[in-house]
């Protein structure tokens, strides 16, 4: 019988084997094949080989001068740790300093200097040669005599060797002006020398000596020491161990270190002074001070016929403190009991990064209340310390005074100078701007990152990135000693990247160079023979009379080594005039105390108090590592500056809800938020990160930050903690 | 290996919640020593991969009592009925006999996501995207761990590199018992407060296994009775209380006590 094959049996065969097949592994295989084709290739990166090594250096990304321990592989740092036995950090590190190695291959780096160009709600980035920026350096610098403005240099980490050289050559200059942040820590110190007779000079602490720590508003458990200092204290929390250092925390804002401290007391928004004079009012009500002491030292303190602090602090009892400042006179009265009791204590101001400073009326009356806990006597826990030994040619007299934002006139400054290259402590660009002639000042920043202030600059000019750079680290606040230390480059930088003093010393027709400045440096610390070094290498520490010679410190230093100056012994004696020797004192600290708060002033309905926040290091967008979206987007455990944080009464009066998207809106503009709904959070308030906006690795493209601080109002007065926004949704 | 000859161990950590601060610095040296890679700009809690995650728990309290804790989450190693394992089509997650940890094997896996579903702790996250460092970062990524590829999921092992590490030590100086000082994950070398402690359970010798011995201890969800060798401390009545909830993965859900 033959065989025949119509197209119909043709068709069933092939129509039964395709449906056979899928019964069969192989379309199974062959699809699991073609999805890992597709999941492999050579997009994915492959691990890095070679020779592993150790190295070490310090990290420069904050204050604190952590030694840091990178392992290597070619060279180039894969994982960094905390160095062994290191005086300022024993081993650990922080979250940006474990990620720091990464800054260097951030999306946002700038490769060429580059002219910024703003139009409305745009912003246009054209590459530009580097002769062209310090050319059109040369014609403003030319420019700024005293009919066309100051020349104004920010320095946005004072303290260093490179400040000294800044501020040596702008003393040379007829119109030249050194500017710092307000929070730093120079001009926190000056409110001390303007209480004291003679100058106090830098300030340390001994937070060894001390068993109670009463902080106003300062990061002091989430920044403001060295974490040698802060980690044992924060191991024996919640322990119950008698000498165990307790923190009470003065804050308006659920900070970190409010978080971790043994009490919170929350209070209104700015009025952290009439806080500090109700608890000194208790404390002298209550005879709790040494009056030999008080009457020996405080020339104010009782003046028959004139204002003087008595009668200041008089005004400041329990019941009125309570209405200014909001805390109960209870807690007043148990916290000036439990400082005396709980000795030796220490107050501390200071302000912090994002929340800016707390000023200078209010630093005042903490330095007042330290005299009066005993905390400035010769067995105290705050001392006076040495500066590390400057070269020849450095000092004071030779330097620039260093001056903060208020002591500048408005309209003033013709070309404006901006080292960012470590950006420290943030500053609004509204109040900077109103300093600068309108439209005829010319800003140029050095920073590797367009970001910060330096996106507010019609220039700016690529610096090498954390772990590119040589610099040195000054001494923390908190130290007690002086200390140096230098972050020695353990990547190689790439072309076109140049470091802020060579652009500063073409601008002031000199010379300079960072290596050439460090080793004057190191010289002039070694001649002194003073102090110890620690030797990264070994975790030990031996006195530099060890060392044969200033290169054998200089190799020490810049393998991850630490000087340490050896403690003054004797405190001279000093005479504080509680309430600063200005001739209206008085009444400048009458005002300050009876400051209304923002909390408590007029207000519309709708209003609400904006209390912005920074963690130091991670203020700003360009000191963070891409990887950071780990711990901002992907855990939310930092809030980004994107992140909008109320009480649920508060969202609920504002119809608000938690998830949603918000606008916050001022006068000087607007800012999409997130909202979020936190239970700890002080009703009526909005708690919003100053920064950052961590950029995850697609964001290559130049962007514009939006930051809280851009909306403050350069009307409204320092300092910036709290101001009024509205709220609605997006 | 020779199983008669070689030292079971039950690899452990105990975590101090009275200590964490919640600074974050395990999450970044984690992501840093797994070459995990960068979330893209949007994305979260839901997409992003974070093999350890911490979390702020708050007390219930209204304003001003509240009172707030972190608790660091990870995988919990489980030791009976791992309830990854039992879920996998794959046979792409395997406890180590030697070790008690709990394996993940990109290769084998299929992305299915079935363990992520059956994970109590959410300690399981899947590649949603080719992992992708911006441009030159990949010449300061881990050599000793391989990057996972897009499709498959991943999770805490205990710094398996690390283990690696100590076993070629180990095996460099004629040894098959690792010294514990040469086997230490990166989230505990990097706690500024020493909150983590890490170690054998089984050597009662061991920090690790004093801790998890405390009154102070507990496991979470170990109603469960999945054995999780992950210890938490606290002498916080509130914070022990949550050892009986299912966490939330971000403070996006907070948790209340």
């Amino acid at each position: 019988m033959p065989l025949t094959l119509t197209r119909r049996d043709i068709l069933k065969f092939v129509g039964g084997s395709i449906a056979g097949i899928m019964v069969t592994p192989i379309p199974w295989k062959l699809l699991d094949d073609v999805s890992i084709w597709t999941q492999n290739g050579p997009w994915i990166p492959k691990v890095p080989r070679g020779a592993l090594t150790t190295s070490f250096s310090t990290c420069a990304l904050c204050p604190a001068g952590c030694g840091v321990q990178a392992r290597c592989v070619n060279g180039i740092p894969y994982f960094l740790s905390g160095t062994r036995n290191h005086p300022v950090n024993n081993g650990t590190l922080c979250p940006s300093g474990v990620a720091a190695h990464h800054l260097a291959y951030h999306p946002l780096r700038l490769k060429t200097p580059v002219q910024v160009t703003r139009g409305n709600g745009t912003i246009e980035v054209r590459p530009v040669s580097l002769d062209d920026v310090l050319r059109k350096i040369s014609v403003a610098s030319g420019n700024s005599t005293g009919a066309k403005g100051s020349l104004a240099l920010l320095d946005q980490r004072p303290g260093r060797t490179v400040s000294l050289f800044y501020r040596k050559q702008l003393a040379r200059h007829d119109h030249g002006i050194y500017l710092v942040s307000p929070t730093d820590p120079i001009l926190i110190t000056q409110c001390l020398d303007e209480m004291a007779e003679t100058p106090f000079g830098p300030v340390g602490y001994h937070l060894e000596n001390v068993r109670t720590i009463l902080s106003f508003a300062a990061p002091v458990l989430d920044g403001w020491g060295t974490p040698a200092q802060t980690s044992p204290m924060l191991r024996t929390r919640h322990s119950s161990e008698q000498n165990a250092v307790k923190v009470i925390q003065i804050d308006s804002r659920h900070s970190r270190s409010a978080q971790l401290a043994d009490q919170w007391i929350p209070l209104k928004p700015k009025t952290e002074a009439a806080l500090a004079f109700g608890i000194a009012h208790v404390i002298i009500r209550d005879g709790l001070y040494d009056k030999r002491v008080i009457g020996r030292r405080i020339p104010d303190f009782n003046i028959p016929g004139k204002h003087s602090y008595s009668d200041l602090i008089g005004r400041f009892t329990p019941d009125h403190t309570s209405e200014l400042t909001g805390v109960s006179s209870d807690v007043i009265v148990s916290t000036a009991h439990s400082l005396v009791a709980r000795g030796p204590s220490v107050a501390i101001g200071d302000g912090d990064s994002g929340g800016g400073p707390l000023g200078k009326e209010a630093e005042i009356a903490i330095w007042g209340l330290n005299i009066l806990l005993g905390a400035l006597e010769s067995n105290g826990s705050i001392v006076q310390r040495r500066e590390a030994p400057v070269p020849e040619g450095f000092s004071s007299k030779e330097l620039s005074p260093v001056m903060g934002i208020s002591a500048i006139p408005d309209h003033s400054i013709g070309l404006l100078l901006i080292d960012g290259s470590d950006p420290g402590d943030p500053l609004p660009w509204s109040l900077l701007e109103r300093k600068l002639i309108p439209r005829q000042s010319l800003v140029v920043a050095c920073s590797p990152t367009l970001t910060g202030l330096a996106q507010h600059a019609q220039y700016v000019v690529p610096t090498p990135a954390h772990l590119e750079a040589l610099t040195d680290i000054p001494t923390i606040v908190s130290s007690a000693t002086a200390t140096f230390s230098i972050s020695a480059p353990l990547l190689k930088r790439p072309e076109g990247m140049t470091d802020a003093i060579e652009i500063m010393a073409k601008v002031f027709e000199t010379e300079g160079s960072m290596e050439d400045l460090l080793k004057q440096r190191t010289s002039a610390i070694f001649a002194t023979r003073r102090g110890c070094v620690f030797k990264a290498g070994t975790g030990t520490t031996v006195p530099i009379t060890e060392l044969g010679s200033p290169d054998e410190f200089w190799t020490e230093l810049t393998a991850g080594g630490m000087w340490t100056d050896d403690p003054i012994r004797s405190k001279p004696f000093f005479q504080f005039h509680f309430m600063g020797r200005a001739p209206d004192a008085y009444q400048r600290m009458l005002d300050a105390g009876e400051a209304v708060s923002p909390l408590d002033g007029p207000l519309t309905p709708e209003m609400l108090t904006v209390l912005p926040y920074g963690r130091r290091a991670e203020v700003g967008g360009a000191q963070l590592s891409p990887l950071m979206t780990k711990l901002y987007q992907e855990s939310g455990l930092h809030r980004s500056s994107k992140v909008a944080v109320l009480n649920p009464a508060t969202a609920k009066k504002f119809d608000l809800v938690h998830g949603e998207q918000g606008i916050l809106a001022t006068a000087c503009g607007t800012q999409k938020v997130g909202i979020r709904v936190d239970a700890a959070v002080m009703p009526g308030v909005i708690e919003i990160a100053a920064g950052p906006e961590p950029i995850g690795q697609a964001g290559n493209e130049i962007v514009q930050e939006q930051n809280i601080l851009e909306l403050i109002d350069p009307d409204q007065a320092l300092p910036w903690r709290a101001f009024r926004a509205t709220l609605r949704k997006a | 290996m020779d199983q008669a000859t070689v030292k079971q161990s039950r690899y452990g950590m105990a975590i101090d919640l009275d200590r964490c601060t919640g600074c974050g610095a395990c999450l970044m040296a984690c992501a840093v020593e797994n070459n995990v890679s960068p979330g893209r700009p949007t994305v979260n809690e839901r997409t992003g991969t974070t093999w350890m995650r911490v979390i702020e728990v708050q007390d219930g309290r209204a304003f001003p009592a509240a009172e707030t804790a972190f608790i660091p989450m990870m995988c919990q190693q489980c030791e009976e009925e791992t309830p990854c394992v039992s879920v996998c089509p794959q046979n792409a997650v395997e406890v180590d006999p030697e070790t008690g940890i709990v394996g993940q094997i990109p290769q084998r896996c299929l992305g299915c996501r079935y363990c992520m579903t059956a994970c109590p702790y959410h300690a399981r996250y899947y590649n949603w995207w080719d992992p992708q460092w911006p441009e030159g970062m990949e010449k300061a990524l881990n050599p000793d761990v391989a990057p996972r590829m897009r499709g498959v999921v991943e999770k805490c092992n205990f710094c398996h590199g690390r283990l690696h590490d100590a076993r070629a030590k180990a095996a460099a100086k004629g040894s098959r018992e690792i010294n514990p000082t040469d086997y230490i994950p990166a989230c505990v070398e990097s706690c500024p407060v020493q909150a983590i402690t890490f170690g054998d359970l089984n050597d009662e010798a061991a920090d690790v296994a004093r801790q998890a011995k405390s009154e102070r201890a507990f496991r979470f969800l170990s109603r469960l009775g999945t054995e999780p060798k992950v210890y938490y401390l606290s002498g916080r009545s509130w914070v022990q209380r949550l050892a009986d909830r299912e966490l939330a993965r971000s403070k996006k859900e907070t948790v209340h006590g």
